[in-house]
Order: structure tokens, then sequence, then C-alpha cells
């Protein structure tokens, strides 16, 4: 007899945007800022209607540098804050991002990939931004970028995201593209029971003793809510673990390097990738985002052929899969990188995979989809 | 014209930057007692405003070598006071504070009459 | 005394930064000489600040308090407003970090009403990077980035704030402490956007290298241009000329303040769902 409970899942045939949108709300976010760009409009349409629906709030400020300060002015409140963006619009943000790393503020910013630079294609294909994602911010501080391929995929990282975003106490990326923000998909919801939420850590201490940077409990340190009795300072100077700036050269970097190691000391929690067919590889395929469901394809038609190709499809583009990405490099003799740009995340395949053999790109700009005809002829090419 | 001048020498737990620095907060009180001037020490700079906008000349700027600036304020017509508040509502520094005891007493009265 | 300051300030982080005689001291104490008056308790009080000299005022005030990135400060302010209506959102900023860099977010912030109250310490120049010439600095004026004389025109805060919409605009000096505080009181009081702009002196980099090094000197000088709104009302165009007039300019109450509109965007939203 079996006795696992049938869950009822509600099955939908949505566009991306809009998954990403009741994602959010899923996990719990009940405040969105953002500002128009093309092809993340969708977004901030499907806020402005839900978030009142359930209580909520909603709020189309006056440009891309505003939604972020408002989503962390927000978040300070103890809200589950998001923005949804383009690449220009997340080339405005980068300040303000990187102000709230520096003062560890948890919240979300989706950044559906348009062609670029500048006004670029905007409502066309992109994979722009991995760089900008990456190092987009002055200074040093850790990044966190989910980057789903599939619908009920996109469902689910963008609930990780929120959860990360409140466990590490930190700005996450969640990185699609037009391609995914617009065609829809049938995608079974979840239910509730399925999945955590998770909550950023609150003070143990009463505000007498807190400090909003003290970390002798812990590398993410306790984050009061405002207006409940704690009534803490922070600031984009460098700070010590009061908050108050300091230029003492020692802190400063004691606090950097413990900011880097909420992500490298929680990589378990964090990293996630899928690999197919790469037991046997020879030939090793990374790809990320609706570019990896055309390497999936070239993948399937090259084995079909006799190559014995493989595909390695990070879900957190950020931090890289090094792990992964060497063990199918050091099997390979030949990785092949297609990406929606020049070349970006083919430098961090180069840099970790440890390949004996070529590390060679597929790359379109213009804002086509990149075929699988088009990989498996570079499959064919290295075979 | 007698003066009334109490100092009363407090050490304030002080953060590291003023480390070394001699902290002390002064009160003179009139000689009727109704008046009382706190001048605390540790916050002026010494930049002369009080003693510019006092009508009536009870405030001095003073050498102090071992103060923050150089200078400090001090008052020296104590009873010329009548609590006019100008000087600590000039003071940049929150380095005075001008209590009348009849006006408090005043107000006390009028909380109780309205409440 | 007016108000017991102590009760207000990080005593373990005073004294203040700013030079001796510096006017945001004085603002600062009118504040929170206001906040006392209205016997708001500190738990509920977020001040919010951008980059610059003023920008440091919150670090010394016990409440919640965010120094954030230059000319950004009120759209944090309004994501904290907006999230927490019933709490006191009080933004401070210096003339370039409201005008300039974020003049966008001045004008819009106007026109939304929110319950906010930005105080605006307008000392002419930017202060803590050394002396730049802002967008109020007088024309003729002589500044770090204009050692041959400013030739822009500059910005009459208050009628921007009023031709963007602010509900509440009054323009105080540091000359009169007693007058700031009332107006800052009437402003946090107020239901929506209010914007007081403070005239204050910067000796050190607008005052020395404009003959008016003294700090005294520098507030008798921006004391005199100073005119009281009644008084100005009698007066001409041409006796109006190079002075500022002070007092409550604009107030309107009517004004739908935009939390509460918001609300019934909530209520009809569940209404229809």
């Amino acid at each position: 007899m079996d006795n696992t409970k049938e869950i009822k899942r509600e099955v939908v045939f949505w566009p991306g945007n809009l998954v990403v949108a009741e994602a959010a709300i899923a996990a719990g976010c009940r405040f969105f800022a953002g500002y128009p760009i093309t092809p993340s409009s969708e977004i901030a349409h499907v806020m402005s209607k839900r978030l009142p629906e359930v209580g909520g709030k909603f709020i189309q400020m006056e440009d891309e540098i505003a939604a972020m300060g408002a989503i962390i002015g927000a978040s300070l409140t103890g809200e589950k804050t998001f923005t949804a963006t383009s690449g220009p619009g997340f080339s405005l943000k980068q300040e303000n991002i990187g102000y709230a790393s520096f003062i560890e503020v948890p919240c979300v910013i989706v950044n559906v990939m348009r062609g670029g630079p500048s006004t670029g294609l905007p409502t066309a294909l992109g994979q722009a931004d991995v760089m900008q994602a990456r190092w987009g911010t002055h200074g040093d501080r850790p990044v966190v970028a989910l980057t789903p391929s599939y619908l009920d995929e996109v469902y689910m990282e963008t609930i990780r995201a929120f959860n990360l975003a409140e466990i590490l106490r930190m700005p996450v990326y969640v990185l699609i593209d037009e391609v995914l923000g617009h065609l829809s998909e049938r995608l079974e919801i979840p239910d509730p029971s399925e999945y955590e939420l998770l909550e950023r850590p609150r003070p143990t201490v009463p505000p007498d003793e807190y400090q909003p940077y003290d970390s002798s409990r812990g590398d993410v340190p306790e984050m009061a809510d405002y207006f409940t009795g704690y009534r803490w300072h922070t600031t984009g100077l460098n700070h010590d673990y009061t908050g108050f700036p300091t230029t003492d050269p020692a802190i400063c970097q004691a606090e950097e390097e413990r900011m880097e190691r909420k992500v490298t000391n929680n990589i378990d929690k964090i990293e996630k990738y899928e690999e197919y067919m790469t037991e046997d590889a020879e030939i090793g395929v990374v790809s990320y985002g609706s570019t990896a469901r055309a390497a999936m394809v070239a993948v399937n038609d090259a084995r079909e052929r006799g190559i014995k190709a493989g595909l390695l499809r990070p879900i957190t583009l950020w931090p890289f899969p090094e792990e992964a990405a060497r063990n199918l490099g050091q099997k390979v003799k030949c990785m092949i990188v297609p990406e929606a740009n020049l070349g970006q995340m083919i430098y961090e395949v180069e840099r970790v995979a440890s390949c004996s053999g070529p590390v060679v790109g597929v790359n379109r700009i213009g804002g086509v989809p990149i075929y699988p005809g088009e990989i498996l002829r570079k499959i064919e090419e290295f075979a | 014209m007698s003066n009334n001048s109490k100092p009363i020498p407090q050490v304030i737990p002080i953060s590291e930057e003023s480390a070394g620095h001699v902290i002390e907060s002064v009160e003179s009180v009139s000689s009727d007692g109704q008046i009382i001037i706190t001048i605390h020490q540790h916050f002026c700079k010494g930049c002369e405003i009080c003693e510019e906008v006092c009508p009536k000349d009870v405030l001095k700027m003073v050498v102090a070598p071992d103060r923050w600036e150089g200078t400090t304020v001090e008052v020296v017509n104590m009873d010329n006071c009548n609590a006019c508040m100008l000087c600590e509502y000039q003071c940049p520094d929150f380095a005075i504070e001008v209590r009348s005891l009849k006006k408090e007493k005043k107000k006390k009265e009028e909380k109780k009459a309205v409440g | 005394m007016a108000a017991p300051y102590t009760k207000y300030l990080r005593m373990n982080r005073m004294p203040h930064m700013w030079c001796p005689g510096c006017g945001i001291g004085i603002i600062v104490k009118a504040m929170v000489r206001a906040f006392h008056a209205l016997d708001w308790s500190t738990d509920d009080l977020a001040l919010i600040s951008g980059i610059g000299c003023t920008s440091r005022a919150p670090g010394y005030l016990d409440m919640n308090t965010l120094h954030t990135t230059h000319g950004r400060a009120i759209s944090f302010a309004t994501g904290i407003k907006f999230s927490r209506p019933d709490k006191h959102v009080v933004v401070i900023s210096g003339d370039g970090d409201a005008t300039a860099i974020g003049g966008n977010h001045l004008i819009h912030a106007c026109r939304r009403n929110i319950d906010i109250t930005l105080i605006i310490v307008n000392n002419y120049i930017y202060g803590m990077t050394g002396g730049q010439y802002s967008p109020t600095t007088p024309t003729g004026a002589r500044a770090a980035t204009t050692p041959w004389g400013n030739i822009d025109i500059p910005f009459d805060v208050a009628e921007l704030a009023k031709g963007a919409g602010a509900s509440y605009v009054a323009r105080g000096h540091v000359g009169s402490g007693v007058q700031l505080e009332r107006l800052i009181r009437g402003g946090l009081e107020h239901n929506g956007f209010a914007v007081i702009e403070a005239l204050s002196n910067c000796h050190t980099q607008f005052g020395r290298r404009n003959r008016l090094a003294d700090p005294i000197d520098l507030i008798d000088h921006i004391s005199k241009k100073t005119i009281n709104i009644r008084q100005a009302a009698k007066m001409s165009a041409e006796e109006l000329e190079g002075k500022h007039v002070i007092g409550l300019l604009h107030k309107d109450e009517a004004r739908k303040e935009y939390c509460e509109a918001y609300e019934q965007v909530i209520e009809r939203a569940q209404a229809a769902s």
C-alpha cells in the first residue's frame, strides 16, 4: 500500500517573467521596487497587480538606482524584497548593489538579460552580464548568481535566491534572459510543503549588547529589523563590527575576508549544477541559461552520432562550479562554451578546467539564439 | 556682582580618539540659584559663537592649552544671565546648556493646569 | 535647557567631527529639539543621509540610522517609510547631495508626497570633498572647481521643492536656531513630504575662498541676506533681489499622502480578488 501523501500541484502554462513574479510571492516577498526596462517589465506589471492583493507594497521608482535604494531600505525593516531589471539597469544599479553587499542586506535582483552593450537589443536574447554580475561594482565582494534554464527551475531558483539572500545576508542575483523571460512552458507549481522558506538570523542578544556586524557567533552577523528597539548604524564606508566607519587596515581586511567566507564556507548550500552524460565524456560542453537548452539537444545529437559529448550546466553561475568544471576538463580533450556574447564565461572555464585540450567558444550576439546545430558542428570539429 | 562658580570635574568615559584629553564639565550657578549654565568643555571647539551672540556679556573665550582647540568658553558674568538661551541654541557643539529653574517651574505649573 | 540632548546622542561617538563653528551642529541641535518637542521615541525614528559633511549627522544620533550612497538617501528612506508607514522617517542631506546627484530623487519625492521630512543643509559648497562648487554656489563665487568665479546660476532650493509639488516647504538659517526648530517641527508634524532648507556656513571651504573665513562673519553674512516672509510680502522684486526669504513658504494639507493612497490600492485589490 502506498503511504506517500499525494501532493496536488497546480498545472499552469506561464511565461518566465510571470513565473519569477509568482515565485517571489511564494517565497514571502511583500515589497517590490522597480523601473520599467525591457524585457523585464512584465515582472513589474505582475507585481504591481499581485502585491496589493496579498497586502504587499509595489512602487515604481523614478530610476533604476532609486529602485535599488528602496529595496535595500525596505529590507532593513525586515521585509523580503526584490527588483527586476535588464543589462543597462543592472549597470546603473551597481553602486547601490555594492552598498547592499557591504552593509550586508538581503535582497534579490532579477536580471532578464538582453543584447548589449548600451541600449543594445532590448527585445532580444543576450547573455551579456556574466562578468558584470561578478565584477560590476568596484571593490571586492562575494557574489551569488543563479542561472536556471527551465521554467520549473526558474520558479524554484527564485525561491532559493530569497532563501540564500536571507541566510547569507547579501544581495543574490537571478540571471535569466529575454528568451526565458518571454517563453511559456507548462509547469507544475510546487506545493509550499515541498520547500522551505528561510529567514535572516535575527538578534539573540538584547539591544545594549547588539552589534550589527558581530561575527563572534558566525560569519553571517545577526541582523536586527529597524524599529524593534535595536538602534544601529551602518555606512558604506569601511566599517567595523559596530557599523561605524574605520580606516584601520587590519579591520578592513578582516571584515572583507569575513564577507568572502560567507560564500566560500557555504558552497555546499549554494552551488548547483547539472552534469549530463559527463561520466564518459570526451568532449565537454559548458553552458547555462536558455543556451544550455540548445546545448543539451546538441549533446544528445552528438551521442547519436557516436560522439561522447557531455554537458556541464551551471545553475549557480557565481560562485562558478570550479570542481565540477575541473573534473570535466581533466577528462575531455576539448571544452566547448556556447554563449550569447563574445566570450565571458569561457574565461572562467579556461581558468579552472585544467583541460589539456582547447577551450573554444560558440559565440553569437545579435539576439538570435544559438541553435543546437551550431554547437553540434563545433563538437564534431573537435571530436 | 557675585559669582557662584562650582567646577565639578567629571571624568566621562572617552572614545579612543580623545584618549589623553582631560574631560570636564563645568556648572555655574547664579547667586539667587535660579539659573544654571553647564559647559561641557570636552565638546567645546572654541568657535566663539556663544560669546558673540550673548547679549549680556556672560561668556568669554579663554586660552586653554589642554582643550581640543586650545580655547574654551568660560562664564565670567553669571549674574548678568537672563536665560535667553541664545548661547544654547547657537552652539554647534552641544557644549553649553542653560537652565532657568523659574521657567521650568512655570512650565510644570502650566502643564498641571492643562493636564 | 531646551531638550535633554544626551538622550538623543550617541555619547560614545561625541564630540562630532564638524569644524569649529560649523552650522551643521546648530541645525542638528534644532532637529533634536524638534524631536523632543514631539516626544517621539527614538525606536520609532529613522535618520538617513547620503554623502558629505551633513551626512555624518546620523552617526551621532541614537536612533535607526543609515549612511547611504551619494544623493540616494531619499530612495532608501522611501523604501523604509513605504514599508513602515507608521514610523518617523527623516532625511538629512547637503546641497550637493540633494540637488545635484540627488536631484531626481528630490523632485520625485516631492511629487509623490510620501510622509518623509527632508532637511537640506545648504552651505553653498561641497564641503567634505574639498570645496567644489555645488548647484547652490552663488554666481561669481570662488570654489575649488571655480577658481575664476562661478558662472552658474544657483538653484532656489525651496522653489524647486515647491515646483516639484512638495506640500510643506520652509527655509531657515543657522543664525536663528529658534526659528529653525519651529520650521523643522512643522515639517515633522506635516503628513506629507516636507522640505526644510537650512542655510548654513561652511567657512572652511566656502568662506575661506570668498573672504568670509570666520564662522561668525559668514553666519552674519548669511543672516543679513535673509528676509522674513512677512516682510518680504511688502517688498518689491527689486528690493528682494539677492535676498533669501525665510519662514514657512508653502503648506498644502489637502494633498493625499502616498502611503495612505496606497492603502486604498490594497483595499481595492483585496476586495477585487
